[in-house]
């Protein structure tokens, strides 16, 4: 016969166990562990402690800290890329899981906003449009004045801008040069780029 | 009633029961909510099967109300305190069996079709299996935690996935596309949580996302000397494809320091040129020129398709300060990018 007591106390040190060999990724289920085993220790017995468990929110400081600890990781990834739109929506995304009080609101909540929310996908859609953008202006470097071919790398300089354009209002010349999630896909060094821009600047006109 | 539907149902059963413990026995929505549960009990017992019982309308109704019961506020504490004492007399310690906390997975795995079930059935027969030995539910959940097999099953289909990959990546020779399946097998198999498994998929895919394109545009660039040559060989000597080629021939020199000689000496264009140019280059063509090899066909089109329309330009040459590009947030000469392609010097990550 287990002892159910020592076998709900394991439970808990054996994910804070596992936890505790990458902290940093698991800071808000390593703290919603601790506190759920000193509730164990106040409970006295596993009855009462399920009881405890259910009337305190029926464990959605587990789910929240879970969730928490996902979008935390993934903003830090954002982050290093210089993704900052996308590393912005997931801290919106946590705001949205700190707030709910119930299972309930936090699937509620967190559908409401995944279906409003379209900050990262146009972070993705500018800077998929941004390789594009530069081919062309390469290529417009070499291209036959008046020929087709220049004609053509107009036409995809323009399009791919346009759609870089709606998925970010604010992207020029500068920013592509300034922000990293833009730079950092672009092979060429500083003085290369000053000759692309001198071409960007004719085809843009300004 | 097949034991799985019994689960599920005791399972639900279970859950309302707690909820009584806590809101008491008035609470209008979990009378109606067990109401809707015998009705459920008494289809099973008529031999309604799992599915049946799953597209019932009091099914979705009861699912909908455990999920209301969810956010109730429990009543004033003296009923609260009477039906928990109700509940403590009704279930001896208030655990409930190992089978509640399993009900779950068994509707999972009863729902799968039979390719996902023979995939899965590996993991599903370990929690079985733990399921099997467990006394009750706190049991059953500290023994699934200390085996891993919910972490087992969520990543090492993945490293299946990354092995499969890397075998029909072969043909696209991609230094992005293997560092990143290799690097997949490597970190899944050492990852100890879900979390972590999170993060380190998000962190590879999302640096990965930023190198694939880069690689495609140096591709791009680094040959386009080649390519202005090819495509007279394959359309012409055209005004404009001759005017093309010597604008580039130019251009490339004083932009990055690069002649045809460097971009046959760049390991990453040459990986390209080898395992993916040379294998579509029709056997026709091949036949009609007499070539057999990618370094046959480069031959060819530097002498046949390059030379005869640059000799009248002035000569350029090579400048190895000038042939770098950026990767990383620095400067590196080309011929190092195959090698960082395939060990990338990615920016750290700090989590913390």
């Amino acid at each position: 016969m287990i002892d159910s007591f020592e076998m709900q106390k394991r439970y808990y040190v054996s994910r804070l166990e596992r936890f505790g060999n990458r902290p940093e990724l698991h800071r808000t289920q390593i703290e919603d562990c601790e506190s759920y085993l000193e509730m164990l220790q106040r409970a006295g017995s596993p009855g009462r402690f399920m009881e405890m468990v259910r009337t305190g929110g029926n464990m959605v400081s587990s789910s929240k800290a879970e969730a928490l600890d996902r979008y935390r990781n993934r903003a830090a990834v954002y982050d290093a890329l210089g993704q900052e739109r996308k590393a912005a929506e997931d801290r919106q995304r946590m705001d949205v899981i700190q707030s709910a009080r119930t299972h309930g609101e936090l699937a509620e909540k967190l559908t409401v906003f995944e279906e409003s929310t379209v900050t990262a996908f146009d972070e993705n859609k500018a800077m998929n449009a941004l390789g594009s953008v530069i081919e062309a202006l390469f290529h417009l470097c070499t291209d036959p004045p008046g020929s087709g071919a220049e004609e053509r790398s107009k036409a995809k300089f323009a399009a791919y801008w346009v759609q870089m354009k709606e998925a970010d209002p604010d992207v020029s010349w500068q920013k592509i040069m300034d922000y990293p999630a833009y730079r950092d896909r672009v092979i060429f060094t500083e003085s290369q780029m000053a000759v692309l821009e001198k071409k960007f600047r004719e085809v843009h006109h300004g | 009633m097949d034991s799985t539907l019994r689960q599920m149902l005791d399972g639900f059963r279970f859950s309302l029961e707690n909820f009584a413990s806590s809101l008491g026995t008035g609470n209008d929505k979990l009378n109606r909510a067990r109401v809707l549960m015998d009705e459920l009990y008494a289809r099973a017992e008529e031999g309604a099967d799992i599915a049946a019982i799953s597209m019932d309308p009091a099914f979705g109704e009861v699912g909908a109300l455990i999920g209301e019961l969810a956010s109730e506020k429990p009543p004033a504490s003296e009923e609260q305190a009477a039906s928990a004492g109700v509940q403590a007399v009704a279930s001896g310690d208030g655990i409930p069996p190992a089978g509640v906390a399993a009900a779950g997975y068994h509707m999972a795995f009863d729902s799968m079709d039979g390719t996902t079930r023979a995939k899965y059935a590996a993991y599903y027969e370990r929690i079985f299996g733990i399921e099997a030995r467990a006394e009750n539910a706190i049991h059953f959940n500290t023994l699934l935690e200390e085996d891993g097999v919910l972490l087992d099953m969520s990543r090492e289909p993945l490293i299946e996935a990354a092995r499969d990959t890397l075998g029909k990546a072969g043909e696209a020779h991609s230094p992005t596309v293997d560092h990143q399946q290799e690097l997949v097998i490597s970190v899944y198999d050492r990852v100890e949580t879900i979390t972590e498994l999170e993060y380190e998929g998000t962190r590879m895919a999302e640096f990965s996302n930023v190198e694939h394109p880069w690689d495609a545009m140096y591709i791009e660039v680094i040959g386009l000397l080649p390519g202005c040559a090819q495509a007279i060989e394959a359309f012409g000597p055209t005004d404009e494809n001759v005017a093309k080629l010597r604008s580039s021939h130019r251009f490339m020199a004083d932009f990055m320091g690069i002649t045809w000689d460097e971009v046959f000496s760049d390991p990453r264009y040459l990986l390209f040129w080898r395992e993916v140019f040379w294998p579509k280059v029709p056997s026709l063509k091949r036949t009609a020129y007499g070539v057999s090899s990618a370094e046959g066909w480069r031959d060819l089109l530097r002498a046949k398709f390059y030379d005869p329309y640059v000799k009248e330009e002035p000569p350029v040459s090579a400048d190895p300060s000038r042939a770098r590009v950026r990767f990383w947030r620095k400067e590196f000469p080309t011929p190092e990018v195959l090698g960082m392609l395939q060990d990338p010097p990615r920016p750290e990550v700090d989590p913390g």
